[in-house]
């Protein structure tokens, strides 16, 4: 043995973006801690698990033949297989991009188009939010739904809200003149479920924005397209991504952060469309890098001296549960240090894979015991804490939680707008 | 805002051990790790020193009476570093941990457990959670190996001939049987999987009424080690009281129940002990300033974000784990902060012609050098940086199948880590 | 002694060997082939798994050419089941002589051999992985073939007729009457039992061993051994056969080939056939010369390195560069050379040509047997209709998806089910682990082994055949065997790998620390037991 005394430098060439996902599964060392850890592997045998669909499979993929390997479908995308890989393997990207491949021979079922189009739904769903609502919650109505489309009778709906949250910015918020208008500036990526369904979680990411001296701006955007992903069409998915990276750069370009409320919205901005959709342009690249979580956001303010601390005191002990789509950022938990910074709060980190739910895997027919049955340890988590209400960054998660518990369910700018004092909360 | 005091990267058993040993002593800890280490591949046992020399092939009974004949042999074991009162401390701190979580780990290091393995050789150990240790050879009398159709990575028979054959005082049988319902069938099923299985009570009902009329004469009953995940002690209490014999559990291939069993033990415990963990964040490299790591570069999905912190524990591991990488122009570099390694010189001695060379293979070996204080140094022995400190598979001078020291390395650096940082 | 007889025996159970045992069986005679290994063991089953178009050679050798698009077709015909129609593309790069593409197209043109330019846009969309540096780029029916699948086939096929195959047996002499060869002597590898095989004729298509088989009867034959060295890269890297538009050199073939992609070769002569180790160049050099074509090359995972002997006829003293050696074959009858009677041997030429030598010697054995018998191989399809189609990647990966293999995965890097080794098991219940790697790909894939021997060897064991140590052994002998192949490319995340093996045998399993009587460490291996010591039977005898 004799010891180095410089040390070498790897390799200078690498990979393209493109490579290292599809040729990641060159790095696979068959060692099984992925499908030790796979939520859906563990509670379902017909999913063989992420090793075996994902670099196992791939080894048979040619992009010269069609894809023979149907029991992909019950990957959830989850990201755990990816988090957990110690040696760098792209699983739940290289699975989500044979699971497009698969719909190559087959179409994508209607129920699919259907639950991919989350934006769609809202368009149609929220001018008319009593009435479908009350449908949606009609017993009867479910289990025809159940039986004609394909969406299970108790997946949780979430309720359609009449004001939308785009109509509320830039009606009531800015004509009101109640606006900030600063030289800091900040983007907001609502999603779909702040516009259509949760308006309120956007509203708190605005006031707390605001009252800690931030213009807020919305501009024109699209379904950040996970859905659309998750459900293999990607010509649709790509379609909204290009969209909303033509509409944000300009912004990334001036120099402002683009921040969400949405986990899954803010990891399509930040990783899926580059590693996934295979969008590679500078354009995306500079918006990804731009992209910030809400959490993120304001603990980074926080660490920087920046973050208005006047809060009031909330006595509280608070199960959390950390999103997938949040873990695969791979920041961190900054919900839990920026929470904890309230007086009084204390975050229970409950240690649970996933909810199972994973965006609209849960809602299909077919998958919903799965989905159930990933998200019990969490339930029973949930249900022993004792607690009415929990915290989840995501919001399919809350709503798949709060069905499945009874618990409420809030998005961490929620407490924090209410910490504040801030009207309305 | 809480500043962090040690960042520890790398969330195998050295990393995981010296977190926890931080947080308990009220520091500030962050755990990062690219993803989960080695400890849910291995057999959950905790290898000390298993054979001396160490291409003998008996087991050692007292691993600690050894020891000093082994690093006479083995002078840069890091042993050699620890001392002998580092590895007491470090099993103890395990036993102590995991005893909180309900996983308690039996033994010490005056007497190696010996315990089959899955193929009837003999696996000495110092520490083994109960259904591990309830196996060891050397309680002798008869015991029956049960096995199932349905699971690929167990073969009974063939463990149990192997035994015999070796003469050790144990009288083994086997049975193979088909699982019992609901998992009847599944012929790929994997040891999660059935270990979530054994959980269901009426599972464990329908298999010990299977399982009655093979176990006359038999004083212990081993099975593959599937005996639940989550709620394992009750698994294994009910089982024993079902069957009305002791039951054992027998590691097999990865991945492991016991392996994860310990993996969730030691993450749950640094939560609870107030430490964070990023899991899935790649550690890019970092900055040696003035004799000192002033940051370290985080890999999230969009941008590397700094890190910071008073002390940086490299728990990166060797070769195997990632923390050593290799090319075949046959250099072999440590990826973050590109720290010396000692490894054989050309490629072509980094293998034995033996794929089970009884020193390992001479690469298994390559790793950072350390000063007293576990500091990685440069050629003339100097710490290279103040702050920095390396545990674990990645020091230099040993390979763990030679003698089989990796459990004990990774335990007693990790105490001697963490007193380097407290007493600093 | 065992004493067995038969009209026709075929030394060498390599590609011609076992083509040629079945054009004999299929002509009507009762031939006996004898091998002393498995089947395809050796040459026929250590190269890059080329089927080849013929465009190698067109630019230096048209007649050589012309044999090898012919027979691609025909084989295509007759054995599609083993052959993927991966295509094969030309490419030039910066680094090729700039003339040479020219000349090239215009020599597969007179060959016969369908060639297309295509631009070096398209080739790259073809092969993204490809340097964008291409200057020129064409396209010939090039494809890969599964050698020990074809080796199969052949031999049932030619058992379907009534043909013999002694496989383990090796020829340790010929017996001479009267200056004609009658027969051989060999010896049972396995047992140790010593046999004869009377034969009027007597064929010797042993390759690079096809010297000294001819040695015995007073012969001379000048083959030379040629290695060749190959690294396999864990994945296909390619989907179609890449060759280098240059004149032939070393590692200016990729071809992918099942679940990997293959890169070869080099050309060394060496003296002995049976030693013939892998030098540190040898791996470095299709390193470049693949980066050369793929820029991205070394970031992959070479996961394992063979060399194969080519045996290389040559008339004259061959000088140095073997490449200029000729590629024919050479079918040699010993009563005109050398006055001996009743032998022929068959020997040099190529893997894609194996059918047309195995049909050239046929003929001349029914000459001198004074019969006339036309061979029939090419019209002769050697899979029922239904299967009649090309292989494909996803075949596996679809069996195991629609049910069609079902049961236990034993090896899931190759998807070989418990099934399977079963069956294996009861057609030779003395099958070892390496029989159920040339048969089913057991152990072939990424890891080497390190999962599906373990299981391998508890199945094994569950056999009567084997003894616990029998099966210990077996699982010790393969992972060497692994070994052996794996060293020459262990870096990176294939180090990783053999570490994460080591800790599976050591660590879990602790195989290392065994009696060695138990796990038979010091004991030579399975298949080169010289006497009757070792492979004990269990239960029966």
């Amino acid at each position: 043995m004799k010891p180095e005394t410089k040390p070498p430098k790897p390799d200078a060439l690498t990979l393209s973006i493109w490579e290292q996902v599809q040729h990641s599964a060159d790095l696979c060392i068959k060692c099984n801690i992925c499908t030790s850890f796979c939520p859906v592997h563990n509670v379902f045998d017909g999913f063989p698990g992420p090793k075996f669909v994902g670099p196992q499979a791939q080894r048979f993929r040619s992009p010269r033949e069609l894809s023979v390997d149907s029991s992909l479908d019950y990957c959830s995308g989850c990201g755990i297989c990816t988090m957990v890989c110690p040696h760098g393997v792209k699983v739940m990207e290289m699975n989500a991009k044979a699971r497009y491949k698969l719909y190559q021979k087959k179409p994508v079922p209607f129920r699919n188009r259907l639950l991919g189009r989350s934006e769609l739904l809202g368009m149609l769903g929220s001018p008319v939010a009593a009435i479908a609502n009350a449908l949606f919650n009609n017993g009867f109505i479910r289990l025809l739904v159940e039986w004609v489309v394909g969406i299970h009778r108790h997946a949780p709906m979430p309720q359609f809200s009449f004001e939308t949250f785009r109509g509320w910015f830039k009606g009531v918020h800015q004509k009101s003149g109640r606006g900030v208008q600063s030289d800091k500036k900040v983007v907001f990526f609502h999603g779909c479920s702040v516009n259509y369904y949760e308006p309120h979680v956007g509203k708190a990411a605005v006031a707390v924005l605001e009252h800690n001296g931030f213009e807020v701006l919305v501009p024109p955007q699209v379904c950040c397209g996970l859905p659309m992903l998750s459900n293999a069409e990607f010509d649709a998915a790509r379609k909204n991504a290009r969209a909303n990276i033509d509409s944000l750069v300009g912004y990334a370009r001036q120099g402002y952060k683009i921040v969400g409320t949405s986990t899954s919205c803010t990891l399509s901005l930040k990783s899926d469309y580059r590693h996934i959709l295979d969008i590679t342009t500078p354009d995306a690249q500079l918006v990804a890098e731009n992209t910030w979580d809400i959490s993120e956001f304001l603990l980074e303010l926080a660490e920087a001296g920046d973050l208005k601390t006047d809060f009031k005191p909330l006595d509280v002990t608070l199960p959390y549960h950390s999103p997938c789509q949040l873990e695969a950022h791979n920041m961190g938990l900054p919900a839990i240090d920026l929470l904890e910074l309230i007086p009084g709060v204390k975050v229970n980190h409950l240690q649970a894979d996933c909810c199972g739910v994973a965006g609209t895997y849960g809602y299909k027919k077919e998958k919903y015991d799965i989905a159930m049955a990933v998200g019990e340890s969490l339930f029973e988590q949930v249900r022993a804490s004792g607690s009415r209400a929990a915290v989840c960054d995501s919001e399919t998660c809350r709503w798949q939680i709060a069905r499945a518990t009874g618990a409420a369910m809030l998005h961490p700018i929620e407490l924090l707008a209410k910490a504040y004092g801030l009207p309305g909360f | 805002m809480n500043k962090t005091d040690t960042i520890v990267i790398g969330a195998g058993l050295s990393g995981l051990m010296t977190a926890n040993l931080l947080a308990q002593a009220n520091q500030n800890v962050l755990l990062v790790a690219k993803g989960v280490g080695t400890p849910v591949l291995a057999s959950g046992a905790m290898d000390v020193l298993g054979f001396q020399p160490v291409d003998s092939r008996r087991p050692l009974e007292n691993p600690l009476a050894a020891l000093d004949d082994f690093l006479a042999e083995h002078p840069n074991h890091p042993y050699r570093l620890a001392g002998a009162e580092a590895i007491r401390r470090g099993l103890a701190a395990l036993q102590r941990i995991t005893a909180a979580c309900e996983l308690p780990y039996i033994g010490g290091p005056e007497k190696n457990l010996h315990l089959p393995t899955a193929l009837g050789a003999v696996h000495p150990a110092a520490l083994a959670p109960r259904s591990l240790a309830q196996g060891d050879v050397r309680r002798g009398g008869r015991m029956l190996l049960v096995g199932f159709d349905e699971l690929r990575d167990f073969y009974p028979a063939l463990a149990a001939e192997n035994l015999n054959a070796q003469k050790l005082g144990v009288r083994a049988k086997s049975v193979t049987l088909p699982l019992p319902a609901p998992v009847d069938g599944k012929m790929n099923i994997t040891p999660i999987e059935l270990a979530r299985t054994f959980e269901q009570r009426a599972f464990r009902r329908r298999l010990a009424r299977v399982l009655n009329p093979h176990l006359k004469g038999f004083s212990r009953i081993g099975f593959p080690a599937v005996l639940g995940l989550h709620h394992h002690p009750a698994v294994l209490a009910d089982l024993e009281s079902e069957l009305g014999k002791t039951v054992f559990e027998i590691s097999a291939l990865p991945p492991s129940v016991p392996g994860r069993r310990l993996f969730e033990a030691l993450r749950d415990a640094l939560l609870r002990a107030g430490g964070r963990l990023i899991l899935g964040g790649e550690i890019s490299g970092g900055e040696i300033t003035a004799g000192r790591v002033t940051s370290l570069h985080l890999e999230t999905a969009n941008r590397p974000k700094l890190l910071s912190a008073r002390h940086v524990v490299l728990a990166t591991g060797g070769l195997f784990g990632g923390g050593l990488q290799s090319d075949a122009a046959g250099r072999v570099w440590e990826p973050i902060f590109g720290l010396p390694v000692a490894a054989p010189a050309e490629r072509r001695a980094w293998f034995s012609a033996q794929f089970l060379a009884p020193h390992g293979q001479p690469i298994a070996g390559a790793g950072v050098r350390v000063d007293a204080r576990l500091r990685p140094i440069d050629g003339e022995g100097r710490p290279l940086a103040r702050n920095l400190y390396v545990v674990g598979e990645q020091l230099a001078g040993y390979s763990w199948t030679a003698g089989r020291t990796g459990g004990g390395v990774s335990l007693a650096t990790a105490i001697a880590a963490v007193d380097a940082i407290i007493n600093r | 002694m065992n004493r067995l007889s038969t009209e026709i025996l075929v030394i060498g159970g390599g590609v011609t060997g076992c083509g040629l045992l079945f054009d004999l069986a299929q002509r009507g005679f009762k031939p006996m082939l004898v091998e002393r290994g498995a089947p395809a063991n050796a040459t026929s089953g250590r190269f890059h798994g080329l089927l080849h178009s013929g465009a190698r050679y067109a630019a230096k050798d048209a007649a050589t050419a012309r044999e090898c698009i012919a027979e691609n077709m025909i084989l295509r015909k007759i054995m599609p089941h083993c052959i993927e129609d991966t295509g094969g593309l030309f490419i030039a790069t910066p680094l090729d002589p700039s003339d040479y593409a020219d000349q090239f197209y215009a020599a597969c043109q007179t060959a016969g051999i369908p060639v297309a330019e295509i631009s070096p846009a398209e080739a790259l969309r073809r092969e993204p992985l490809l340097t964008p540096d291409i200057v020129r780029a064409f396209t010939v029916p090039d494809g890969s073939v599964e050698a020990w699948e074809a080796c199969r086939t052949l031999l049932e096929s030619a058992r379907a007729y009534g043909a013999q195959t002694m496989l383990y047996h090796e020829v340790t002499g010929l017996r001479l009457e009267k200056g004609r060869v009658a027969g051989a002597a060999a010896r049972n590898r396995i047992t140790g039992a010593a046999v004869t095989i009377e034969a009027d004729m007597v064929v010797n298509a042993a390759g690079a061993w096809s010297g000294k088989i001819a040695a015995w009867a007073g012969c001379d034959v000048t083959v030379y051994a040629g290695k060749g060295t190959m690294v396999a890269m864990n994945y296909r890297i390619v989907n179609t056969v890449i060759n280098r538009c240059a004149p032939p050199a070393d590692g200016d073939i990729l071809v992918p080939v099942g679940t990997v992609a293959v890169i070869g070769t080099t050309s060394v002569r060496v003296a002995n056939p049976d030693d013939y180790p892998i030098e540190p160049w040898e791996i470095e050099r299709m390193l470049v010369r693949g980066a050369e074509v793929i820029p991205s090359f070394k970031k992959f995972r070479a996961l394992r390195a063979w060399a194969g002997v080519r045996p290389l006829y040559q008339e004259k003293q061959a000088g140095p560069d073997l490449r200029k050696v000729t590629r024919n074959h050479a079918l040699l009858d010993h009563a005109a050379l050398d006055g001996v009677e009743n032998f022929v041997t068959i020997t040099g030429g190529k893997w894609t040509t194996y059918r047309l030598m195995a049909e050239q010697t046929a003929d001349i054995v029914c000459r001198k047997l004074n019969t006339h018998r036309p061979g029939q191989t090419a019209r002769t399809a050697l899979v029922p209709e239904k299967k009649r189609k090309y292989h494909t990647l996803g075949a596996r990966q679809e069996k195991v998806e629609t049910g069609q293999a079902s049961g236990q995965l034993v090896c899931e890097c190759e998807l070989v089910t418990r099934s399977q080794i079963e069956a294996r098991l009861a057609e030779n219940r003395r099958s070892i682990i390496n029989d159920l790697r040339r048969d089913l790909r057991l152990g072939m894939g990424p890891c080497q082994g390190g999962f599906c021997t373990w299981r391998a060897a508890g199945i094994l064991h569950q056999s009567p055949t084997f003894s616990a140590a029998q099966a210990n052994k077996s699982l010790v002998d393969f992972l060497q065997e692994r070994w052996k192949g794996m060293t020459p490319v262990l870096w990176g995340a294939h180090l990783r790998q053999m570490l994460l093996d080591q800790g599976i045998y050591a660590g879990l399993l602790g195989l290392d620390k065994l009696p060695p009587e138990l796990s038979g460490a010091d004991s030579p291996r399975l298949a080169e037991i010289e006497t009757e010591g070792y492979f004990l039977v269990k239960n029966e005898e």
